[in-house]
């Protein structure tokens, strides 16, 4: 879910996600029953005053548990019911709030995205409006109609456009960048300069059974089936368990090609980057 | 009128056609055209130009050699008193020939700007004032400095390299199974990506096979690396030093916080289509980290998102295509300067496409029927498919465009492909719709077409775009 929120005080917390997630199964918050009671299904605060997280992690089907020596044979029936490539044509609506927290007492808002043509009204939630629309991914421009006169959030991303008004602007993405201040603490450590007393290992410990893969690393990303040429496959966001491991596949019956696989996390996004090595005889 | 005629030329299984548009412009109710190219059996009909209801125009290919052409108008037989013509046994006759334009190996010339004749169609024509083009490039050009390389990345995006020692034979396997175009390649010596392999590639490979005299035998390709293929490339351009030794190709690649106009910039003027997104946290720029495969489509992409709802600041958005210097289109009788537009039968045979790509130095050959309408595209990068049950190794002269088609389409599902594959577009449409289709990803070009019959009428491409729109 996307939400714009034209309040004053818009303290983010990355906590806030779980608050949401409590207040959905009606759990009685005191902070938030207020708001509760014109709008049901709402969530009365958002976070972040640019945009929000999802309310809940969308969740990934797991694969079944597979045994080691079948980590890679690709389980694509429900693969492809997750990640099939969706036609460009028909763009999904992402739901969408709009607030605006600087009093008055009617307030609409009208936007690019029917070329100006309606306004929505905006209903009163205590001291808010809010209002929740289903829009397509993309960039819009908008502003607020409060009490007649033309107004644009500050607070808020806004821009001047070619006649000198100031209209705000919303970048709707198909997904929930990731908050990096929240992943920041999963950097490694820096390693330690001594310490490392284990001894390597002999020809008896290869001589045992390797241990079982974890079973939560049996979620890459790399087995999906190739789609249409040319079309990149959309993928979902790894599982951060995944992130910076080595996949290893031998090469097809005798073919001295070997591919390596690992995703790494650049910035706030994802990258799988798979390399084919030739493997000496 | 004798059927039996000789029209210099029938058309066979690999001949080389030449698209020619016909125009009649001095009005009627109904208008027919009918030549040498068809011996004279065939009425072709012409189709009224939108706007101008004195001018009528036709599409046909026409083979190589000199030929004859009237129209019948209203039941009676004219000639266009304007376009050269001559006495012949059929009355006056108007005339052209292919002749100044060389016959075995056509010169192609990928022309990227083609006015169309103000002459027949000034009355319709919406003008394209210069201010608003200025305009328009001003806001696109501050868009794009605006937003750098990382917003082109997924959410979550996969990439796929090859190390450069990779037998050329496993590269064209591996592309073909990931269904990737083309790839970086690494190199595990110098710790770094050092170029890419793309379709030109193997179809050089495949036409090297081909030439008797070459020096690259099939048992040679299963052992050939790529770093190998690269140098014989570079002997094979004339690229070498004074020693005799190849001058190698520095990588073409952008970062991540390089802004889109200086990548779109760049990849205009290296004159690729996909360049790597790399990222080196070191500033002597070890331990590059592959991010992505940038390509115009991606940038196209992003301006299309943003100007979509703000179509004002972007006035030549509303503007039809044919009002607009873009693309290229079939060339018209009586323009001297023109060139011929690369066009296929689906009978031709799949070496004859191959030497058009390189020769043409374009990177796509529309297919046609026996009608001229549109039934295909055959582009670079459906080389790959020849992966599939070895099929490099058959006769490639034996092999048709349409067998070559077939084998990329086997195991996709059926409703991707004709959808997918070739994309069209009408002369009428905006700029703006031509604009949102190319960037659909895996869409490289439009083919223009006119409405009901399919004929080919030209070809945009995102190079065209975005040469106009940089300016």
């Amino acid at each position: 879910m996307g939400n714009v929120n034209g309040k004053e005080d818009g303290s983010s917390s990355p906590s806030g996600v779980e608050e949401e997630e409590e207040e959905e199964e009606g759990g009685g918050n005191s902070v938030h029953e207020a708001m509760a009671a014109p709008m049901g299904h709402s969530p009365p605060h958002s976070p972040t005053a640019t945009h929000s997280p999802l309310m809940f992690t969308p969740q990934v089907p797991v694969v079944p548990l597979q045994r080691p020596d079948e980590i890679h044979t690709p389980n694509q029936s429900w693969l492809q019911a997750t990640t099939g490539y969706e036609d460009g044509c028909t763009e999904k609506g992402i739901p969408t709030m709009i607030t605006w927290g600087y009093g008055g007492k009617e307030v609409a808002v009208e936007g690019s995205w029917d070329n100006w043509k309606t306004r929505i009204p905006l209903q009163r939630c205590g001291k808010d409006f809010t209002i929740m629309t289903v829009l397509p991914s993309g960039v819009y421009q908008y502003r607020f109609i409060v009490d007649g006169q033309w107004r644009y959030a500050p607070d808020l991303p806004w821009a001047q456009d070619d006649m000198g008004n100031a209209n705000n602007i919303l970048d709707l993405q198909d997904y929930v960048p990731e908050d990096l201040e929240s992943i920041s603490s999963f950097e490694p450590p820096k390693s330690p300069e001594s310490s490392y007393n284990n001894l390597p290992l002999g020809a008896e410990d290869f001589a045992k059974e390797p241990p079982l893969v974890p079973p939560h690393l049996q979620l890459p990303l790399l087995n999906l089936p190739a789609s249409h040429m040319e079309i990149p496959p959309l993928l979902s966001r790894p599982k951060h368990v995944i992130l910076n491991h080595l996949y290893i596949q031998k090469g097809k019956s005798g073919q001295p090609v070997v591919a390596l696989g690992s995703t790494h996390r650049y910035l706030a996004k994802y990258v799988t980057v798979v390399l084919y090595k030739p493997v000496q005889r | 009128m004798n059927p039996a005629r000789d029209a210099g030329g029938v058309t066979t299984a690999g001949m080389v056609l030449f698209t020619i548009q016909f125009t009649w412009p001095h009005g009627g109710r109904s208008v027919f055209l009918s030549g040498s190219f068809n011996r004279w059996t065939e009425l072709v009909p012409m189709s009224q130009v939108e706007g101008c209801p004195n001018v009528f125009q036709a599409i046909c290919a026409v083979p190589h050699g000199c030929h004859e052409y009237k129209f019948l108008v209203d039941g009676e037989w004219r000639h266009d008193e304007q376009q050269p013509h001559k006495n012949s046994e059929y009355g006056i006759v108007n005339t052209f020939d292919t002749l100044n334009r060389p016959a075995e190996v056509p010169q192609y010339l990928f022309a990227i700007q083609h006015r169309i004749s103000a002459v027949t169609l000034n009355q319709a024509m919406p003008r394209i004032s210069e201010e608003d083009v200025q305009a328009s490039r001003h806001h696109i050009s501050v868009f794009l400095a605006a937003h750098t390389a990382y917003e082109l990345l997924p959410e979550s995006g996969k990439v796929v390299a090859l190390d450069v020692d990779l037998p050329v034979k496993q590269a064209f396997h591996i592309l073909s199974e990931q269904g990737i175009p083309m790839a970086p390649l690494w190199d595990f010596c110098k710790g770094k990506f050092v170029g890419v392999i793309t379709p030109l590639d193997f179809i050089l490979i495949l036409r090297e096979l081909g030439n008797h005299g070459s020096n690259l035998t099939e048992e040679e390709l299963e052992t050939h690396t790529i770093s190998a293929w690269k140098e014989i490339k570079a002997y094979m351009n004339g690229k070498v030093d004074g020693n005799g030794r190849p001058i190698p190709r520095h990588l073409i690649y952008a970062g991540p916080c390089d802004n889109l106009k200086d990548v779109a910039l760049k990849i205009l003027q290296n004159g690729v289509a996909i360049i790597p997104v790399i990222h080196s946290s070191s500033e002597d720029g070890s331990f590059p980290q592959l991010l992505h495969l940038a390509s115009l489509s991606g940038i196209l992409k992003c301006i299309c998102r943003f100007f979509k709802h703000c179509s004002g600041s972007l006035p030549i958005l509303q503007l039809p295509i044919y009002a607009i210097p873009l693309g290229t289109w079939v060339p018209r009788i009586g323009e001297s300067s023109s060139r011929p537009f690369a066009m296929l039968r689906h009978t031709a045979s799949l070496s004859s496409a191959l030497n058009m790509l390189i020769q043409a130095q374009v990177s796509s050959i529309p297919i046609v029927d026996d009608n001229d309408s549109l039934v295909d595209i055959y582009c670079r990068s459906d080389i790959t498919a020849l992966a599939k049950g070895r099929a490099y190794t058959h006769n490639l002269n034996e092999m048709t465009v349409y067998q070559a088609l077939q084998l990329g389409q086997d195991s996709n599902t059926p409703y991707e492909t004709r959808s997918q594959r070739c994309q069209m577009c009408l002369r009428t449409d905006t700029l703006l719709k031509v604009m949102e289709q190319l960037a659909n990803p895996g869409v490289r070009r439009l083919v223009i077409v006119e409405a009901g019959s399919n004929r080919v009428e030209g070809i945009i491409s995102l190079t065209d775009i975005f040469k106009f729109l940089l300016g």
